[in-house]
Order: C-alpha cells, then structure tokens, then sequence
C-alpha cells in the first residue's frame, strides 16, 4: 500500500508525462503531467487508443510498430528514446521525446511512455542555429581576416578575407600551424608567445593590436594589424586574430609625409620671413637713426653704417630663402623638349669640366609638353651639375628623351602619379651612385651630401617643385658605384600648332645670347642655379 | 604733440620705432597686441596709428579693419613682415587688401626710421587737408 502512495505520488507530480498502454495501444493511465502537455483530462483519454495523442502521419506506424512487436518481438520503439511529434487537445502539435518501457504482466505487457517535452529546447535550438548562421555571416562576409588556432597554434578556422590576405585557399591552411603565414623572423617569437602565456598567463599580444607582417601564399609579406582574442572551448583556450591590411594606409602615410615636408618647408621660410624681418627692422632702422644722430662721431658713425649694411645683406639672404619657399608663378608654353636640350647640349659642352663626356639620345617621334621652359631648363642644369659633381674624376653624362607612358602598375608604385601619356626626359651619369638613404632624401629641401659651401641642398628640391606645379613626375633611379638616372615625366600635350620653327632658333639665340656673360665665370655648383635664374630675370624684364 | 599708437607684438620693434617718433617729438604709445591697442584706443585719442598686419590671435588682416572700424578718422599705417610663401592661390596682394581694409600706407618690413618718418608725416598732412576740406565745406 506504501508503494502504491509512492508510485502515485510519483504520476502526479513528475515533470515528463507518464502514460501506460496495453498491448492494443489502449491508455491505461494518464498522469498529471501528460494532462497538461495534451490538454486533456484523463478522463477524455483513458480507455482510448493512444493514437489520438499523435498526429495522423504517426497514427499508421503506431499500429504497425505494435503489430510488428507482437508478433515478432522485435522492438522498434521500445527503450529506445525517440524524437516524435505529439498532438493536442486543440489540433496543435509539439516535439516530444518518447521513452517506452514494457512491463510484463500476468495478462500480457503493458507499456509505459515517459513523455518529455522538447518544446523549449527545440526553441533554443532554433535560436543557436539562427545564431550560429549569423555568426557564420559575419565572419564570412567581413572585409577583415579572421583566423582561429588553437592552443598549439593549429588553424580551426580561416575566413574568406583571410584567403584573399594571404592568397591562400582555406583547405591549404587549415590544421596547418600558423606560423606558415608569418615571415620567418616572427615564426620563433610566436612559439615564444604562446609557450609564456600558457605558462604565465602573461599576454604579450591578446587583446593589445599589433603591427605585423605577414607572409603570402608566394612569399612576399605585408603590413598588417592583428589583434587576439581568447575564448574558451571545452576548457581549452583557442585564440581569435582579426587581421587588418595596412598595406593601403602604410602608403597613404608615406604619401602624406612627404607632403607634409613639402609643405613645411613653405610654411617655414614664410614664418622666418616674418620673425626676420621684424629683427631687421629693429637693426636697420635702429642702425640708420644713429647714424643721424652721430654725424659729430664719424668713427661711430661709421659703426653704425656698417650696421645697416649687414642689415640688408641679412634681408637680401631672406629674400633668396623665401624665392625658394615660394611658389613661383610658372609661365607654361608648349615645348619641344628636343631643341631645349639640343640648345642645353650645346651649352654644357662649353661649360662644364673638360673630363665630362655628354651625350644625348633624342626621340625623334617626341610629343610636346606644356611647361615653363625657364624652369625646365633650370631643372636640367641642376642635374647636370649634379651629376658633374658625381664624377670628381671625368664620366659621362647622358640626357635622353622619349615617349612614356605610366600605367597603373607604375601607379600601385608611385601612387601619386596620374596614369597616361608623358614625355620622359632623363640625366644620367656614371658616378658615385647614392645609396638608398639619400635618395630618400634627396628631394630634401637644405639635405646635400655636399662639404659645407658646396651646395646649398635646393638643387634638386626646386627640381621636384617645378615638376609636381608641372603636373609630372621625377624619380631618382641610382646604384652606389655605378651611377645615376634622375628622370623627369612631364605630360604629353596633344599640339594642333608647332611653333614656327624660326620662332624657336630665335628664342634659342636669344637663350643663348643672354646667357653667355653669365657663363663667362667657370660654373660652381652652388652659385650656377641662383645666377641662372637672375639672368633669366635679366632677360625676361 | 601729435599721439601715436604704436600696435605690434614684437618689442623689439615697438620699442625701436618708440625711440625714432619720440625724437622727432610724437607722443608714444606702445600695445604688445590687437586686444592691448584696442584699449589704448578706448583711452584716448590718437593723430596716427601703426599696426602690424600679423599678429597672434588676430586672423591676418582683421587687425587692420577692426583698427580701422574702432577709429575711422584715424589714418593707420600697416606694417608687415610676412611674405606669403604659400601659394595655393594667387598671393594677396598685400598693398591693395590692407588699403581695402582701411589703412592709409603701407609699408613692409624691414624699413629704415626714416622711411618710417617720411610715410608718417605724408598721412599726417593729408589727414589735416582732409579735415580743413570738412572744415571749411
């Protein structure tokens, strides 16, 4: 009788619905539990088949599983839990996991079913699908690389951004270690990394982004920015990289640095400029006034002369500082770069040092350009006195003209350029060469690699100013050694009208009328530039 | 005696030109910047001012017209020392925009105190035939 109380207080208050069948599928008992899951009383259910508890697809099998078991014995449902469907009171259906035991009993078997409600679960399993599908989306579709190791540093995972990074397909890397897609000077840190934070805890890089480089499918590498996440997986910490290609704003930076240093150096002669002057009118001014007033003290006064006259030495400098500085205002033409230089040639034959060799190759087929040609021609002295200079001991120098035209590989180069069609004018020599450091700098405004009074380091920066006012390009091209290649772009102009051609003998006789007093002197690499333009001055008042 | 205000942020400068008027007997007064010249203007009256075009905390030329707005009979002589090395477009030209903003003369640095005497007298003389004209109208 006590266990009669026990088992009922069991049916009536266990979670899982507790039915019993007989053998022909009649409900013998139906608990608590099951009354609220079908909805209905016991009293509805009890002495009916259990079909009514299925929905219709189910009802066919259930008599054939019973039928089978009676006859054969095999059991088909019996013990084994089953996901099945059931049905309620009011037509609607819920999943269910079905448990069925048999219990033999003198009158034949009687059966129990543990029903357990999966409705909440199957819920939560629709949720972590729906999740995990957005989570897969995410990573699938981001612009940056994701990558998950394990603790050994083994790939689990390697999404589509990570492909295109490293060119890569995901089946070639995946349970592969990822030190394949480091260059090899990383591969011995990461180990290193890994084995201190598993032994200490310690991050060196989790979480803290980092600037790396990673390695290619064919070898090359490439800026990137990585940040680590931890996670934890069946007690196991597999890490999560996001990687960031920084190729793109690497060269962004480059660009806007030098830029920049382009630009200040505008800015400064105009802010030193500004403080000078104000000294000046303090020395000058203050100069003159005691030289009024100490006209009973000639010695004095004559100090005070002299003063002012260091004064304005002091503000002619100024001047020269800031015709650097500044902008000037190009006056562009169309020009046959042929004859400027064919003119130049002859020029520099006569003026620079007899141990110099100059040749030119001139293509014939040359477009024209739209440049100052006072400033072209200008350009092209500073790089023959250069190169002179590159060769202490004789050399050749080379000036070549062509056709260029700079495409997009140029451009993924030199990202400043603008793609098309350009007239390549190119000084070369065979000298020192200069190493990869100054060429860096070469464009420098003040940076010489001249002894002091030598060279006043604008040479070539007044070069680059005119080209980019230009809208051109000029590269340095030079190998320690064996010489020198400076080339000037500048583009094409489509001409509907050649000049005249006596137009241009007479501006080449005039050129070259007005610039020989100048070079009665022998030319010296600091003075020729600032002399140029003063006769060019001179010429054009 | 004829008042001068002397509006410039270098001192060096401020005190040179002071000594160059006060022998030729002006009466001098020397502000270090726009806000301290503008209070030396609500204080009293001047016969001449000299402003220098850049100076910190006011945009460029603003000196020149906020001077020029606070004391309109008051000739104003602008004074600069910077040279417009940037060049994205054409340089102002510096004569004509201050002259637009209301200064009479200008003159750019470094001059000579006599220079500085010479261009102070001219827009004195002008500035009493300019106020014997209303006079006598």
């Amino acid at each position: 009788m006590m266990e009669a109380k026990w088992l009922r207080a069991v049916m009536e208050t266990a979670v899982d619905g507790v039915i019993l069948i007989d053998a022909r599928g009649r409900v013998l008992m139906f608990n608590t539990a099951c009354e609220k899951l079908f909805q209905y009383p016991a009293s509805e259910v009890i002495g009916q088949n259990v079909k009514m508890l299925m929905p219709g697809p189910y009802r066919g099998e259930h008599d054939r599983y019973i039928d089978n078991f009676n006859r054969t014995g095999e059991r088909k449902i019996i013990g084994i839990g089953r996901e099945v469907v059931g049905q309620r009171k009011d037509g609607t259906t819920f999943p269910m996991k079905l448990s069925v035991g048999e219990a033999k009993q003198d009158d034949g078997s009687i059966f129990v079913g543990i029903i357990h409600d999966l409705t909440e679960r199957a819920k939560i399993d629709g949720e972590l699908r729906e999740s995990n599908a957005r989570l897969k989306a995410v990573v699938d579709t981001a612009v940056d690389g994701v990558i998950l190791i394990d603790a050994r540093g083994c790939i689990l995972e390697f999404n589509p951004a990570c492909e295109k990074l490293f060119k890569y397909r995901a089946a070639e890397v995946l349970r592969q270690n990822v030190k394949m897609l480091m260059p090899s000077s990383y591969r011995v840190e990461h180990d290193g990394y890994i084995r201190n934070f598993q032994q200490t805890g310690e991050r060196k890089i989790i979480g803290i982004g980092r600037e790396v480089l990673g390695r290619r499918k064919d070898g090359s590498t490439f800026p990137m920015d990585l940040s680590v996440g931890e996670a934890k997986q069946e007690g196991e910490s597999i890490f999560v990289g996001i990687i960031h290609d920084l190729t793109e704003r690497k060269r962004t930076e480059e660009l806007l640095v030098q830029a920049q240093k382009m630009e200040m150096v505008g800015q400064l002669s105009g802010g030193i400029a500004h403080d000078f002057n104000n000294l000046l009118t303090v020395i000058v001014g203050n100069a003159e006034f005691l030289s009024e007033n100490l006209k009973s003290r000639r010695d004095l006064q004559q100090l005070a002369d002299d003063i002012g006259r260091a004064g304005d030495r002091g503000a002619e400098l100024t001047q020269r500082l800031l015709a650097f500085g500044r902008r000037q205002v190009l006056r562009p033409i169309e020009i046959d770069c042929n004859a400027l230089l064919d003119t130049m040639h002859k020029l520099l034959q006569r003026t620079l040092r007899q141990d110099i060799e100059i040749k030119v190759d001139f293509d014939a087929e040359l477009a024209f350009v739209f440049a100052d040609a006072a400033q072209l021609e200008s350009a092209v002295l500073n790089l023959a006195v250069n190169a002179q200079d590159a060769m202490p001991s004789g050399g050749r120098l080379t000036i070549s003209t062509a056709n260029a035209s700079l495409d997009d590989h140029y451009k993924s180069l030199h990202p400043e350029v603008v793609p098309g069609e350009y007239v390549l004018i190119a000084v070369t020599d065979d000298g020192e060469g200069m190493p990869r450091e100054v060429i860096e700098r070469a464009f420098e405004p003040f940076y010489t690699t001249k002894e002091v009074g030598k060279g006043s380091g604008l040479g070539l920066s007044m070069v680059y100013g005119f080209v980019k006012q230009s809208n051109g390009h000029v590269a340095i091209y030079s190998e320690p050694g064996l010489g020198t290649t400076v080339r000037i772009y500048l583009p094409q102009t489509v001409s509907k009208l050649r000049l005249a051609p006596k137009q241009t003998q007479a501006g080449a006789a005039a050129l070259s009328w007005v610039l020989k007093p100048c070079w009665l002197s022998k030319m010296t690499p600091s003075s020729a530039p600032i002399r140029f333009q003063r006769c060019k001055a001179w010429a054009t008042r | 005696m004829k008042r001068i205000l002397v509006v410039d942020d270098d001192p060096l400068v401020c005190s040179a030109i002071r000594v160059w008027l006060e022998q030729r007997g002006f009466s001098v007064v020397v502000a270090d910047g726009g806000e301290t010249g503008l209070n030396a203007l609500n204080g009293s009256t001047f016969d001449l001012m000299i402003v220098d075009v850049f100076m910190p905390h006011m945009h460029g030329f603003e000196s020149v017209r906020v001077f020029h707005q606070r004391a309109p009979s008051v000739p104003l002589i602008a004074i600069s020392g910077y040279v417009f090395a940037e060049q994205r477009m054409p340089a102002p030209d510096f004569l004509s925009m201050a002259l637009e903003l209301g200064a009479t003369r200008c003159l750019r640095k470094p001059f000579t105190s006599k220079t500085l005497l010479g261009v102070i007298d001219i827009c004195l003389l002008e500035s009493e035939a300019s106020s014997l004209k209303i006079v006598s109208r």
